[in-house]
């Protein structure tokens, strides 16, 4: 099995790019009424809105990463607690 | 210009800065989820340290999450890249329509002109009143020249087909606009979030957190985009043995030559690609085969002389074939950490890439846990073959010699991994070897050698010139060896020209009388040196002894004086080669500096004063003369 290594600066290190990660993509949210065309500017409107709810849904997921990685480095799990008492 | 009649509405009508304008807006969002994508690598490499099977978790979650970054990005760049063939083809439509239009204006202005000319003013005045701008006068009405009627009404129709031409455009730009919104649904991030559309607006959000913290999202495509070995290694080992089945049987052509694969799984991805090439080449054998008797039947002669032709082109495939089979029906050999023979069947093949000639093998020991070499192995190797090497003749059996040899806390690789010379003439061209070089040193960098490993990368003739670029493009390897090489590579002076082995060990080894690269040692930028500075004289290189063909026996052949049985060819040429000879000093010099032994140092030539003036002999001919071992560090 592995040994146990965990580095807090690499915790933090890999927090700091996750932190980057979550930083937030999104801007207004875009009209397209002046394209010339209703079922084009309907179809814009309608990726825009999917393509800006995914950008915030990622930005989430990376926050959320960010968060689970310091817990590595805070409150290791039970399986890893174990190896660090087996490899004092 | 005044309202035309029956012109209907601008068929260009819409702004197409706007339109570019939302384009920008999607590529800057492509570009920012990019960044995303580049700091969630960044977030991995920091990870890479950490080792923790919550870190592991990690490591599959972050690797998603940057796919899914990518994903995104490739989504904003679809939508950008439809957006703006939208505006170059209304801007396209927006200079025929505007064309058309005045085409008919013109056409409409000229109704007015042959309408004066066909009327005088009496008549103007008389009936004009009563006439539309799409009626002539009947004929019998009109007393004058009757081409003047005949112009007139012409001039109606022109400007009625000018009309309709402008009028079509609307078409086009219904079909534009219809294909557009199709392209904008069809784009695969959007496609996949709304799963093909049956996810309504108001389902995306919750659907596109699923997608987003799916860890199923990792493709071979997005491992092998990590680039570093390391961390495609530390991801595959987070993947449970599912996930790698099925990447596997999905991408073996990615993950049989992704660089950090374990060798067990690289095998087993480029078994499936064997058996794929061996498909295809039965395919070809099939086709040229009907060629061959649709080409037979249609010949009045020679049908011996027409079929022979495609006989040969089938027996090629068919030994393509063959040799692929004798690797999958390989018996390899292979010994445990306590010295316990095993033998599996299929060769170890660790990279195989019809795409562009490559194709590598392993011989060793496998670790069961790991799939890679075993942590007790003490000595890797990877050798490089020379001219001639490619994928049904790449010395395959050499490694199993280095590896018999070398022991059982050996590991070789037999490396071949693009395209080399086949001939002489093409041998002196270096740009096969600058292809080779980078390739040879990310594979060298995606070895798990152990932590108490050594690694020697040792080249053979062209491939001695391969390795002296790969080490130029920043090889890495504990020590390096030539072996009749062609030079260091073109350009290479000596060894400070290489970043990360400059400090290593270097040794070399030829025969005296090689006719096959002997004539091209030199001094780099000499003449004669076409692939650089020679081995055999360069500063920090050692030279080794080729000796004999039996190590063992003083008075069997020199290498230089051995002839192979059966080829016909000088021993000068033979020498070229039969350094490999197990059991040769050569050879055996060879085994020592992959494990770390003792070598035999070349004997320089001895001379004395003879009966007829000087007379220069081999070293090893020397009187009392005596090996020098030294030890290889």
């Amino acid at each position: 099995m592995t040994d146990l290594t965990v580095n807090q600066a690499d915790i933090d290190a890999t927090r700091t790019s996750l932190n980057a990660a979550a930083a937030p993509i999104v801007d207004v949210c875009i009209g397209a009424d002046a394209v010339g065309s209703t079922l084009v500017a309907s179809a814009i409107s309608e990726v825009d809105s999917i393509v800006r709810t995914i950008l915030t849904a990622l930005t989430g997921a990376a926050e959320a990463a960010s968060t689970d990685v310091g817990v590595i480095g805070t409150a290791l799990d039970d399986t890893d607690a174990a190896l660090a008492g087996e490899n004092p | 210009m005044s309202a035309l009649p029956g012109i209907e509405a601008d068929p260009a009508r819409g702004d197409v800065g706007t339109v570019r304008g939302l384009a920008a807006v999607f590529t800057s969002r492509a570009t920012a989820a990019q960044t995303g994508r580049d700091n969630t690598h960044t977030a991995l490499t920091a990870l890479s340290p950490v080792t923790a099977q919550s870190a592991d978790a990690m490591r599959l979650r972050v690797t998603a999450l940057g796919e899914r970054f990518g994903d995104a990005s490739t989504g904003g760049t679809d939508i950008a890249g439809i957006l703006t063939s939208y505006a170059d083809e209304l801007d396209l439509l927006k200079t025929q329509a505007t064309t058309r239009l005045n085409q008919a204006q013109s056409a409409y202005d000229t109704i007015s002109v042959r309408r004066s000319q066909a009327l005088n003013e009496a008549s103007e005045f008389i009936t004009g009143w009563a006439l539309g701008w799409d009626d002539v006068l009947p004929s019998w009405m009109y007393m004058d020249n009757p081409a003047y009627l005949t112009r007139w009404s012409n001039a109606i129709d022109d400007y009625k087909d000018a009309r309709r031409l402008y009028n079509n455009l609307q078409a086009t730009r219904d079909a534009l606009d219809s294909s557009t919104a199709t392209a904008l649904h069809g784009v695969a991030l959007v496609d996949a979030v709304t799963a093909g559309g049956t996810i309504s607006l108001a389902g995306v959000a919750a659907s596109a957190a699923v997608w987003a913290a799916n860890l199923d999202s990792i493709t071979a495509e997005s491992l092998a985009g990590l680039g570093d070995p390391e961390l495609v290694r530390q991801v595959w080992e987070a993947m449970d043995p599912e996930q790698r089945e099925a990447m596997i049987a999905a991408a073996p052509l990615v993950i049989g030559n992704l660089n950090g694969i374990p060798i067990r799984d690289r095998a087993a991805a480029n078994n499936i690609n064997i058996a794929n090439e061996m498909q295809a080449r039965q395919d070809e054998i099939d086709r040229l085969t009907a060629l061959r008797d649709d080409a037979v039947d249609a010949a009045y002669h020679s049908d011996d002389a027409i079929a022979q032709v495609y006989d040969d082109m089938i027996a090629e495939e068919q030994r393509i074939i063959d040799y692929y089979q004798s690797l999958l029906d390989q018996e390899v050999t292979w010994y445990d950490e306590q010295g316990n023979a095993h033998t599996d069947e299929g060769a170890r093949v660790v990279v195989f890439d019809p795409r562009i000639d490559a194709i590598a093998t392993y011989h060793g020991a496998i670790d069961p846990v790991t799939g890679d070499i075993p942590a007790w192995v003490r000595h890797v190797a990877v050798s490089v073959p020379g001219t001639g090497a490619n994928m049904t003749n790449f010395s395959d059996g050499r490694g199993a010699d280095f590896y018999e040899a070398a022991g059982r806390y050996s590991a070789v690789f037999q490396w071949a991994g693009g395209a080399f010379p086949q001939d002489i003439p093409a041998a002196t061209q270096p740009s096969y070897a600058r292809d080779l070089a980078p390739r040879l040193s990310d594979f060298a960098a995606g070895i798990a050698v152990p932590a108490d490993a050594t690694l020697t990368v040792l080249g053979h003739s062209y491939g001695g010139a391969t390795v002296g670029l790969a080490e130029q493009a920043g090889l890495r390897a504990d020590r390096i060896l030539y072996v009749s090489a062609a030079g260091m590579g073109n350009g290479v002076s000596g060894i400070d020209a290489f970043p990360h082995t400059s400090d290593v060990p270097h040794y070399s080894m030829m025969a005296r009388d090689d006719m096959v690269v002997g004539a091209i040692q030199g001094e780099d930028g000499a003449w004669n040196a076409i692939h650089g500075q020679s081995a055999l004289t360069a500063d920090g290189v050692t030279r080794l002894e080729t000796g004999w063909i039996d190590a063992s026996d003083p008075h069997s052949d020199h290498i230089e004086d051995y002839n192979e049985p059966g080829n016909w060819m000088p021993a000068g040429i033979d020498s070229h080669s039969s350094v490999f000879t197990p059991g040769s000093t050569a050879f055996n010099n060879m085994i020592a500096v992959i494990t770390g032994g003792d070598a035999v140092s070349y004997a320089p030539d001895y001379s004395y004063i003879g009966n007829r003036g000087e007379v220069v002999i081999d070293g090893i001919d020397a009187p009392g003369y005596d090996p020098e071992y030294i030890e290889i560090e």
